[in-house]
C-alpha cells in the first residue's frame, strides 16, 4: 500500500519588487521560507535530492502574478489555514500565499493542466487611442514573431504566427488591455512579445517593455468551453 | 527625503535586475527621517559578490543596531546597469530606501582586494560625489574606507576622507555618536575629521604630509623613496593604531544576515569560528593584520548557528576562519552540529587532509566524495621553509594515499610562482608533486581506488603585500612570470594532470596598488577615466588601458615592484600600526632568505609585538613549550 501523501496546491501573489526575482531564485526564496517556518517538505529521491515543490507556470521577469500556482508535498499533514499562516509570517515582502487546498491521490499537476493564461496589460499614458489601435492590430490576419528554437539540438531563428494563440484580446478601458493567451507546454504566448509587435505596429517601437503586465489567472478550458482555475479544478474533481 | 526612481523598463533591460532592487529578507527598514546618522555601506564590486561577504553583514547589522543610525547598502553596478544609469541620469542609490548616496552622512567603503579600486572611483562618480576628497563640500557624505586592504591606504589617500584601521566592531558607535553631536551643533564636515583623531584607528590622509628624497632609489631609474611621513597638525597622531576586538565571544555577530534573492557567490550561512591565524606564512597579509588569535567557544558557535539558521532558512552553513584545522573544538563542534542539523550542508574551507577530515568531509558531503584541496604554495621543502608554510610533502602525499584508498578521485593543488629565492628546481618541484600524487594513485590497489583520477595544479603569482614579512621582497616582472609559467607548463605532460594559471599583468598591477604610495593615485584616476572597472573580472579587465595609464603617469614598475626594498626604507604605510613590529617583520624576512622556519604562535611565541596591542587571545594563553 502507498503511504499517505500530503500534497497541497497553493495560490500566491507575486508582485512589487519580487517581480524582478526570477523563477529559480523564487524557488530558493520559498524553500528558505519553509525552513524558517519549520515546515518539512518531502525530498525527491535520486542523486541530488531536492524538496518537492513545483510551479504551474513560471512568470516572466517584471510581471506581477495575482493568482500564481505552486504545489508542495509536505512531510506531515497540516491544515490549509495553518500552512498559509505559517509561511506568510516569514515571507519577505512581495509574495503572499492566498489560498491552499489538498490534492487527493492521483491529482494531476497544475503544470500539466493549465492551457490558458489571463493577463491585464497596463499601458503608459501616451497620446494614443489604444482601443482604436487594438482594432487594427486584431484585424491583422497574421502576427509573426521571430524567436529562437531548437532544431535537432541546434538553435535557429524561426518565425511563428502568434495570432492563433490570442484567444481573446480587448480593451478594458482607455489604458488597459485584457488578454487570454494560449499557454500550454507546446504553445505559449508571451504577452511581452505580443506587445513588442503591437508597439511596432502602431509606430511606437521605443515604447517596447514600457507596459506593465499582470497575470491575473491560470486556467483550463473545459469541454463545455468554460474556464476553470486550478482551485476550481480540485473542486470539480471532488464532485 | 529624496528618492531615486528606476523605471521597470531599465531594470528589465539589464542582467539580473534583482541586484538593484533591495527589499530582501532581513534587510533593515527604518524611517530615515527618524535617525540622525545615515550611512551607505559600499562593497565596491557587483551585488552577488558583495552580498557573500561576512564583513558587510557584520557592519551592516552592527550599525543598524544603533538606534540613531540607519545603514543602507550600495554596490558597484555592473557595466550594463552603469550604462543605463548614466544615459538616464540616475544617480547611484541605496538599496534600502532608494536614496541618492550623495544624501548620506557617510559613504563607508570596504576594501577587500586592490583590483576593486577603480570601482570605488566609479561609485563616487555615479553618486555625484567629487572623486578627490579636497573637492568635496558640506553637501557630500564623508567617505570612509576600511577593511584588510586599508593596510596600505596610500594609493587611495586623495580619494578618501578618512580610513578606519582594524576591526570595525570597536569604535564606530562612538564615531557616529560624535557625528550626531557635531551635526546637531551645525559643524562642518572638515571640522568633524579633527574630532575623531583621538579615537585611535582613524587615518585622515589630508592631515599627513609625505616628502620624497631627491635622488632616485637604488634599483630605480627616476623615482625617489619616501623621506618622511608626518602629521601636519598637532592633534593628528604620528601612528594610527588598529582597533582590536578584545572579547570576540561577546562581540556583535550578524545573526540576522540579509538573504539575497539572487544566488550570491557564497549563498549560505556563515559563522566565524575564530579570528586570526597562528601560522606566520611570510607572504600572507591577513595572517598579520588579523592577529591575535581569538576563539569563539563551541557553545557560542552553536548558539550563533541556531539563530542564523532560524533567521535565514539556509540549508548550508560555512564555518570560516583563516585556518579551520586550528580550531580547538572542531571535532566536537562537527559532531554536535551534525546531530542537531542532519539536513544542513556544511562547508569547511582549508581543511588539512587526514583520516579525521576525510571521514568528516565524506559525511558532510553525504557520501559524495568532493575534491581534496592542498595549498602547498611552493614546490620544494626548501622554498616552503622560506615562506614558512608548515605543510610537508608527506602531509600531501599521505593525505592523498589515504584518500585514494577510500575512492577519492580529485585533487587540487595551489601554488605561487615568483616567491623570493625561487629557482627552476622549485618550479620543477610543483610538477614533481603532481606526478608523485599520480604515482600514489597508481600504487593504490585497483580494487580500492577510483577508476580514474584528476589532478589540477593551479598557480597564482606571488604579490608582496604590506605588513607581511615579504613586504621588502622584489616582485617578478611579467616576463619572468610568463617564463616560469611556460616552464611549468612544459613540465606537466600527462592528461591526468591539468594546469591552470593566471594573467600575469593583473598581478603586476595588484603589486603596484598593494605597495604603492600617493604618487600612484594618479594612475588609478587615469585608468578609471579611460574606462577601467571591474578589473578582477577577466572579461572586463582592460590591460591595454592600464598600460597606457602606466605610461602616461610615469609609474616606474622597477621602483614599485621589481627592486628589493631597503632594510631601512620608509614604507608608505609606516604611520599605521597593526601591532606587529616592523623589526619583527624584517627579522622574519631575513630568516626567510636564510631558509629558516619560525614556529607558530601555539608552539612558541616569537615576539612579534602584538602583545602591546592585544589584551586577550592566544598571545596571553599558556602554550605548549616546544620539546
Ligand atoms: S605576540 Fe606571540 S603569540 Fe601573539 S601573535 Fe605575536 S608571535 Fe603570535
Amino acid at each position: 500500500m502507498n503511504p499517505e501523501r500530503y500534497r497541497k496546491r497553493v495560490v500566491f501573489w507575486k508582485g512589487d519588487r519580487m517581480r524582478f526575482v526570477g523563477h529559480l531564485d523564487l524557488l530558493r526564496v520559498l524553500q528558505r521560507a519553509m525552513n524558517r517556518a519549520g515546515i518539512e517538505l518531502v525530498f525527491s529521491n535520486g542523486f541530488n535530492p531536492h524538496p518537492q515543490m513545483s510551479f504551474a507556470k513560471p512568470l516572466s521577469l517584471g510581471q506581477e502574478g495575482m493568482r500564481e500556482i505552486m504545489e508542495l508535498e509536505l512531510a506531515s499533514p497540516m491544515t490549509d489555514q495553518e500552512l498559509i499562516e505559517r509561511i506568510n509570517a516569514v515571507l519577505p515582502p512581495g509574495i503572499l500565499l492566498l489560498d491552499a487546498a489538498d490534492m487527493p491521490e492521483g491529482t494531476k499537476s497544475a503544470m500539466s493542466m493549465v492551457d490558458l493564461a489571463e493577463y491585464e496589460i497596463h499601458l503608459p499614458d501616451l497620446d494614443i487611442d489604444y482601443p482604436e489601435a487594438l482594432k487594427g492590430f486584431l484585424s491583422l490576419p497574421e502576427i509573426p514573431i521571430r524567436k529562437l528554437a531548437k532544431f535537432h539540438g541546434r538553435k535557429q531563428e524561426i518565425t511563428v504566427d502568434i495570432r492563433p494563440r490570442i484567444r481573446e484580446l480587448k480593451a478594458l478601458n482607455a489604458n488597459t488591455f485584457y488578454l487570454l493567451a494560449v499557454s500550454t507546454g507546446e504553445e505559449n504566448l508571451k504577452p511581452d512579445k505580443m506587445m513588442q509587435v503591437f508597439w511596432n505596429y502602431i509606430g511606437h517601437p521605443e515604447q517596447t517593455a514600457n507596459e506593465q503586465i499582470v497575470r491575473t489567472g491560470l486556467y483550463q478550458c473545459r469541454e463545455d468551453g468554460t474556464l476553470a482555475d486550478m482551485m476550481q479544478l480540485l473542486e470539480y474533481q471532488a464532485e | 527625503m529624496r528618492t531615486v526612481h528606476v523605471p521597470d523598463q531599465i531594470l528589465l533591460s539589464v542582467d539580473k535586475p534583482a541586484r538593484y532592487i533591495g527589499g530582501e529578507l532581513n534587510a533593515v527598514r527604518k524611517n530615515p527621517d527618524q535617525v540622525s546618522v545615515r550611512v551607505a555601506f559600499c562593497f565596491p564590486d557587483v551585488y552577488d559578490v558583495g552580498m557573500s561577504h561576512l564583513g558587510l553583514q557584520l557592519l551592516y547589522g552592527q550599525f543598524n543596531s544603533m538606534p540613531n543610525v540607519y545603514c543602507e547598502r550600495v554596490f558597484a553596478p555592473w557595466p550594463d546597469m552603469e550604462e543605463k544609469m548614466r544615459a538616464h541620469h540616475i544617480p547611484l542609490y541605496t538599496l534600502e530606501t532608494f536614496s541618492p548616496v550623495k544624501d548620506m552622512d557617510f559613504l563607508a567603503i570596504t576594501l577587500q582586494y586592490e583590483m576593486s579600486f577603480t570601482n570605488i572611483l566609479n561609485v563616487l562618480d555615479l553618486s555625484g560625489i567629487p572623486i578627490y576628497a579636497k573637492d568635496r563640500t558640506d553637501d557630500d557624505p564623508l567617505v570612509i574606507a576600511g577593511g584588510p586592504t586599508a593596510s596600505n591606504p596610500e594609493v587611495l589617500a586623495p580619494f578618501i576622507d578618512f580610513f578606519y584601521i582594524g576591526e570595525g566592531e570597536v569604535s564606530y558607535e562612538e564615531l557616529f555618536n560624535r557625528y550626531e553631536a557635531h551635526k546637531k551643533a551645525g559643524g562642518h564636515r572638515r571640522d568633524f575629521l579633527t574630532k575623531i583623531l583621538d579615537l585611535g584607528p582613524i587615518y585622515v590622509p589630508a592631515f599627513y604630509d609625505v616628502e620624497y628624497e631627491e635622488e632616485p632609489a637604488p634599483g630605480a631609474e627616476y623615482t625617489p623613496r619616501i623621506r618622511s611621513i608626518r602629521p601636519n597638525r598637532p592633534d593628528a597622531p604620528a601612528t594610527i593604531r588598529k582597533d582590536i576586538v578584545d572579547d570576540l565571544e561577546h562581540s556583535y555577530y550578524p545573526t540576522k544576515p540579509i538573504v539575497s534573492y539572487l544566488q550570491a557567490v557564497h549563498d549560505r550561512a556563515v559563522v566565524e569560528i575564530f579570528r586570526g591565524c597562528i601560522h606566520g606564512c611570510r607572504f600572507c597579509q591577513a595572517g598579520q593584520v588579523y592577529k591575535p588569535v581569538r576563539y569563539r567557544s563551541k557553545e557560542k558557535v552553536m548558539q550563533l548557528c541556531d539563530e542564523i539558521l532560524q533567521n535565514t532558512g539556509y540549508d548550508e552553513i560555512s564555518f570560516t576562519s583563516l585556518s579551520t584545522d586550528d580550531y580547538p573544538w572542531l571535532e566536537e563542534l562537527m559532531t554536535e552540529f551534525r546531530e542537531k542539523y542532519p539536513h544542513v550542508g556544511v562547508s569547511l574551507p582549508s581543511l588539512r587532509v587526514d583520516a579525521f577530515s576525510l571521514s568528516l568531509m565524506e559525511k558532510l558531503a553525504e557520501g559524495k566524495k568532493s575534491g581534496l584541496t592542498f595549498a602547498s604554495e611552493a614546490g620544494t621543502q626548501r622554498l616552503r621553509d622560506v615562506i614558512n608554510k608548515g605543510l610537508t610533502e608527506e602531509d600531501v602525499l599521505g593525505g592523498c594515499r589515504l584518500a585514494f584508498s577510500g575512492g577519492w578521485d580529485r585533487v587540487k593543488l595551489y601554488f605561487m610562482l615568483g616567491l623570493p629565492t625561487e629557482t627552476e628546481q622549485d618550479i620543477y618541484g610543483i610538477a614533481h608533486m603532481g606526478y608523485q600524487i599520480l604515482d600514489a594513485w597508481y600504487q593504490t590497489p585497483q580494487e580500492k581506488r577510483s577508476r580514474d583520477v584528476s589532478i589540477t595544479v593551479s598557480t597564482s603569482f606571488f604579490v608582496p603585500k604590506s605588513f607581511s614579512p615579504f613586504q621588502w621582497a622584489p616582485q617578478a616582472t611579467p616576463e619572468m612570470y610568463a617564463e616560469k609559467q611556460a616552464y611549468l607548463n612544459g613540465q606537466i605532460r600527462n592528461r591526468k594532470i591539468r594546469y591552470n594559471c593566471h594573467d600575469s599583468f593583473l598581478s603586476t598591477l595588484e603589486g603596484v596598488m598593494a605597495r604603492g604610495d600617493r604618487r600612484v593615485s594618479r594612475l588609478l584616476y587615469t585608468a578609471w577615466q579611460k574606462g577601467c572597472r571591474f578589473d578582477s573580472w577577466s572579461d572586463h579587465f582592460r590591460a591595454d588601458l592600464w598600460k597606457e595609464s602606466l605610461e602616461e603617469c610615469g609609474i616606474e614598475l622597477a621602483y614599485y615592484n621589481y627592486r628589493e626594498r631597503q632594510a631601512d626604507e620608509i614604507f608608505p604605510w609606516d604611520m599605521i600600526d597593526y601591532g606587529v613590529s616592523k623589526q619583527w617583520l624584517r627579522h622574519e624576512y631575513e630568516r626567510a632568505l636564510a631558509g629558516k622556519p619560525t614556529p607558530n604562535c601555539k608552539e612558541r611565541c616569537s615576539g612579534c609585538g602584538m602583545m602591546k596591542l592585544a589584551h586577550t587571545g592566544l598571545c596571553f594563553e599558556e602554550r605548549r613549550v616546544e620539546s
